[in-house]
């Protein structure tokens, strides 16, 4: 090593010492001060220098033995004041000044500049020095003492002192001297603050900085997976999170469903008492119980207040405040859990779905995060496998004609047909549970509700009722006849209020509850009595609910699902609506949009810009998004009714649209060219878009777009081949070494189907569906320049020929009729669409879009065909489908 | 008023300034107005009361944060404004104690710089950075570490 003046931090920085670490930690070790939470840590970590290093030097011997080489003989004098920083146990390292220097950070000390004068230092008086172990001075040099007189010295003159002092020795001494001060000037500040200051700077990193600082050491290790720390982390990515299934988790992983029947009888206590999270009681139902409970210690609330847990909580912990996290009667007061844990053998890791904890193991929200992850990415590079419902193997089960509309919840899927049932499916068996008749006429629309406190299906049908069904029973509790002049077409509802819209170019909004006299809703209510638009109730019977002068109460309450409102003001049939709040959206073939206040039955905002009827739509409060028979899905700013975002690329008209997934920045759509897209808003640099810049909701922000990733099929065609042929050959290749994973809906027959071309092996049928991967996996095709269909170049043979499945029986029925269909659809979108099967293309558009519906993993859809299709985009992957109860 | 650090030194400093620190408010409140005798801050010794007390003279008008409820649905940003980012110019230990005293004292706004600037000195660094910046001891063995290397790889695109 030259002596050419280089700065001291530069080469200091770069030696390891690590004689001198536990060293260092039993010096500091004082330093947990402000919480006692550290003083297990200090303990253990003393013990630790104890047992490594008993040759250690203490803590006077390296702040003062730094200059044996000059000083040997002035150590009889007494013990020189170490400085005030040392007589308090609070400040053990080696600041002994009281003046505070900005620019003493390490790496800038200002004799850096001084010019290098004592290169010659003399040899023969440093060879006198022991270096055989330069980090632990040995005899009498550890007994060196700075003489008071030179700690009497202003900080000044000492720091030059000691730098001179310090360039008198040769190199390899200063190097050691360095080795030395390498834990004074580099702390670990993860294993020495309170744990909770550990995981608030660790919160702070992204995903990929916490992994590396989990490589760090053992101790950074379980401070970085942590799972509190992932679970901040999903979160941020804006990821959905299902609660009630972690905290369901947390407690089986605690035994405690063994108690459950004591639990249950505690619920309500629970309830009570969930404010113990952070003193705000705020809830008062089960499920935000269980919201706060699974999180009992949020990332912003990691001050040193103690909580006071309910009783039914306190089986066998002694701190509350970690109960949760380390419920166990072990763990001192106020010790650091989690330098604790980190005694254990098993380094906590991203494999497993649990990780450990002191009694219990707990939801390893690293795998949580890392499973979503995949299952992000599989959505984006087009990684599913397909399934339907019925099971093919109970294929009697299905419908006997085609699914207008589909609803999922997290363990049912109710599918309405123009065979006039309900089918309630399982959805993890796919097998039906119930199916129920009442309706005389195709079921276009329904929505149900299956939580117990609800228990309800309505469901609107073109015999223009709307039946009301117990969820659980299936028994039909009420029918609303002729709840329209025509088809109901569309039909939501909330807590509040059930709304349906119809061909007949009305909204009609009726109440879910009684409505007595005060209600807000009762003067609508009896308005509509008067003019004569409630069916049930005939004008005559007005004196029954009119307040007469004097009276201090009308005579009569107004019973249940009566109409509050009709909404008049479309031109043409109404064919979709959503419902938020008191707000309706309502979009027709009339080609607008229009949002309705329920408070007064006012028409307050109408969006304008769709070329041709408009046949679906989602309302989430902020923006609308809408489909059209003008084949393009519209985004609105509610607010200001501006256009915000055009979607093009489908190539027939959109049946039907969802938003959601991250930062709502997925949109799936399909319609009647037979294909579901999926779409992606991404900024300039092809990232997904989060929506954070400001400007999103209030106009097409520059760079922003959205991209279809994907394209699902229904068909039972070679679809249609880009002009692109080496993208589509190379995309067929990759297919055909593709996961058996990544399949392709199994495919009906051709659309003539001479039985014999659909005996099962089928030697087309796998080219076939490896090429309709491929063009499923080609995932950049820009929207809307879709090229002639061109036979798809044969790939190589099909890998996974199981994955084709015989047909089912009922591929045998014939098809149905183009006529039919027409006649069944609820199509007045506007007079374009009742042409938009011609026989010659009808015989090919077997599988128009209904209706679909996404959540974190799924999408379903229902079409033109008897059956319900389903992609899943765990695609099989066992770890995303464990994780993925909590998406 | 006065404060009194950890090593006997009176500092004098405006209420307001003071205030910054929730528990010296909440003091102030449970002692009353007057306020004659130095309180006492036994955990923070001077030079780092000194520096507390700059950081608080500095952002003395700053408004209250805004209630954080969201901040965990959005991505933790360690953004830090460039007064603070020089404030934080420190040796390590420095950096430490004024982590340490911004808790005791509760100022929950100097607290979240300096746990960013820590987080800062982790972010975008290699396992062997990390270790040398905070002097860390890789206790791992060769095999562990592969293993979680391997294991890693998940995060590695992207």
């Amino acid at each position: 090593m030259s002596a050419d003046g280089d700065p001291l931090s530069d080469r200091y920085s770069s030696i390891a010492s690590p004689d001198l670490h536990p060293t260092f930690q039993s010096t500091i070790s004082p330093l947990a001060f402000f919480t006692s939470a550290s003083s297990a840590s200090s303990s253990s970590a003393a013990a630790a220098a104890a047992s490594s290093s008993s040759s250690s030097p203490s803590f006077t011997a390296t702040a003062t033995g730094r200059s044996p080489s000059i000083l040997p003989r002035q150590s009889s004098l007494p013990k020189p004041d170490p400085g005030p920083s040392l007589k308090r146990p609070d400040s053990p390292l080696l600041r002994k000044t009281h003046s505070f220097k900005l620019d003493e950070g390490y790496g800038e000390g200002a004799e850096e500049s001084q010019p290098f004068q004592d290169s010659h230092c003399d040899s023969q008086e440093t060879a006198r020095v022991d270096y055989s172990s330069p980090g632990s001075p040995s005899g009498a040099a550890a007994e060196v003492r700075v003489p008071r007189w030179m700690m009497e010295l202003s900080d000044d003159v000492r720091k030059e002192l000691a730098y001179k002092l310090v360039r008198s020795l040769p190199t390899s001494a200063i190097a050691s001297i360095v080795e030395r001060l390498i834990p004074v000037l580099h702390l670990d500040f993860i294993t020495l603050l309170p744990s909770e200051l550990s995981l608030q700077i660790l919160s702070y990193l992204p995903p990929k900085s916490l992994l590396n600082a989990s490589l760090a050491s053992k101790t950074w290790r379980k401070f970085a997976m942590e799972p509190r720390l992932w679970k901040g982390l999903y979160k941020a990515e804006g990821w959905s999170l299902n609660e009630e299934e972690a905290f369901e988790f947390e407690r089986e992983m605690r035994g405690e469903s063994k108690r459950k029947l004591q639990q249950e009888a505690e619920a309500f206590m629970r309830t009570r008492f969930v404010g113990y999270n952070n003193g705000s009681a705020s809830s008062d139902n089960m499920s935000a119980a269980a919201t706060m409970g699974s999180e009992p210690r949020s990332m912003s609330s990691f001050s040193t207040q103690q909580h006071t847990p309910p009783a039914s909580f306190q089986s066998n912990h002694t701190t509350p405040d970690e109960e949760d996290m380390y419920p166990s009667p072990f763990v001192p007061q106020r010790t650091n859990p989690v330098l604790m844990a980190a005694s254990t053998a098993d380094p906590a890791n991203v494999t497993s779905i649990t990780t450990y904890g002191l009694t219990h193991p707990r939801l390893n929200w690293a795998f949580v995060f890392r499973n979503r992850k995949k299952l992000e990415e599989n959505w984006r590079t087009n990684k599913y496998v397909s399934f339907q419902m019925p099971d093919p193997a109970f294929a009697h089960e299905g419908h006997s004609e085609c699914i207008y509309t589909i609803q999922h919840s997290a363990k049912y899927l109710l599918s309405g047909s123009r065979d006039r049932s309900i089918k309630i499916w399982n959805i993890h068996s796919r097998r039906l549970v119930k199916s129920l008749t009442g309706h005389e006429g195709s079921v276009l629309c329904l929505q149900f509700d299956d939580a117990p406190h609800e228990d309800v299906i309505f469901s609107g049908s073109s015999d223009t009722n709307v039946i009301v069904w117990k969820f659980s029973t299936g028994e039909r509790l009420r029918t609303i006849t002729k709840a329209h002049s025509e088809s109901v077409l569309n039909l939501r509802f909330n807590q509040k209020y059930v709304v349906t819209c119809s061909k007949d170019k009305c909204v009609k909004v009726w109440s879910r509850a009684q409505l007595q006299f005060g209600d807000g809703e009762y003067e609508a209510a009896v308005r509509q009595i008067q003019l004569g638009n409630n069916r049930l109730i005939d004008p005559s019977q007005l004196p029954h609910y009119i307040q007469m002068t004097g009276h201090a109460r009308p005579t009569k309450d107004l019973p249940p699902l009566t109409l509050i409102h009709t909404l008049v003001g479309h031109n043409a049939a109404v064919n979709a609506i959503q419902l938020n709040g008191h707000e309706v959206v309502s979009a027709s073939g009339d080609r607008l949009i229009k949002l309705w206040n329920l408070k007064n039955g006012l028409c307050e905002k109408t969006y304008v810009g769709h070329k041709k009827g408009i046949a679906c739509i989602q309302y989430d409060g902020v923006k609308i998004v809408s489909g059209s028979s003008d084949k393009s899905i519209r985004v609105w700013d509610k607010a200001s009714q501006a256009e915000i975002a055009r979607l093009e690329g489908h190539t027939g008209l959109v049946r039907t649209v969802q938003a959601g997934g991250p930062w709502n920045a997925r949109i799936v759509s399909g319609g009647y060219d037979e294909t579901i897209r999926i779409w992606r808003r991404e900024d300039e640099n092809g990232e997904l878009d989060d929506g954070e810049n400001p400007g999103i909701f209030g106009s097409l922000r520059d760079g922003v777009s959205w991209r279809t990733t994907g394209i699902l099929r229904h068909v039972n065609e070679v679809p249609p081949a880009r002009a692109h042929g080496h993208a589509l050959a190379q995309a067929a290749a990759a297919a055909a070494a593709a996961n058996a994973a990544v399949m392709q809906q199994q495919q009906p027959p051709p659309p003539p189907p001479p039985p014999a071309a659909i005996a099962p092996p089928n030697p087309a049928n796998p080219a076939l569906n490896a090429a309709q991967n491929a063009f499923a996996n080609v995932n950049n095709h820009p929207a809307g320049n879709a090229a002639p269909p061109v036979p798809a170049p044969a790939p190589a043979p099909h890998p996974h020929p199981h994955a084709h499945h015989p047909p089912p029986p009922q591929f045998n029925v014939a098809p149905i009729p183009p006529a039919n269909v027409q006649q069944f659809l609820p199509q007045p979108w506007n007079p374009q669409n009742h042409n938009l099967a011609p026989p010659a293309a009808a015989a090919q558009n077997q599988n128009k879009v209904f209706k679909l519906q996404f959540d974190a993993r799924f999408v379903w859809c229902c079409s033109q065909d008897m059956r319900i299709v389903g992609w899943d985009f765990a695609a099989n992957d066992q770890d995303i489908i464990e994780a993925s109860r909590f998406f | 008023m006065k404060l009194l650090s950890s090593d006997n030194i009176e500092i004098q400093v405006e209420k307001e300034v003071a205030e910054r620190s929730v528990l010296i408010k909440n003091m102030l409140e449970d002692v009353g107005e007057t306020v004659e005798t130095p309180i006492p801050i036994p955990n923070v010794n001077e030079a780092v009361l000194r520096k507390v007390i700059e950081w608080c003279e500095h952002h003395r008008n700053d408004p209250p944060p805004p209630a954080d409820e969201d901040s965990d649905s959005r991505k933790k940003s360690t953004d830090i404004e460039e007064w603070d980012q020089k404030f934080m110019q420190v040796d390590q230990e420095m950096l430490f104690e004024i982590i340490l005293a911004a808790n005791y004292l509760d100022i929950k706004p100097l607290l979240d710089v300096g746990c960013k600037t820590v987080a800062n000195m982790i972010k975008g660094k290699s396992p062997e950075e990390i270790r040398k910046t905070f002097n860390i001891q890789n206790d791992f063995t060769p095999e562990e570490e592969d293993q979680i290397r391997r294991e890693n790889e998940w995060a590695e695109d992207r």
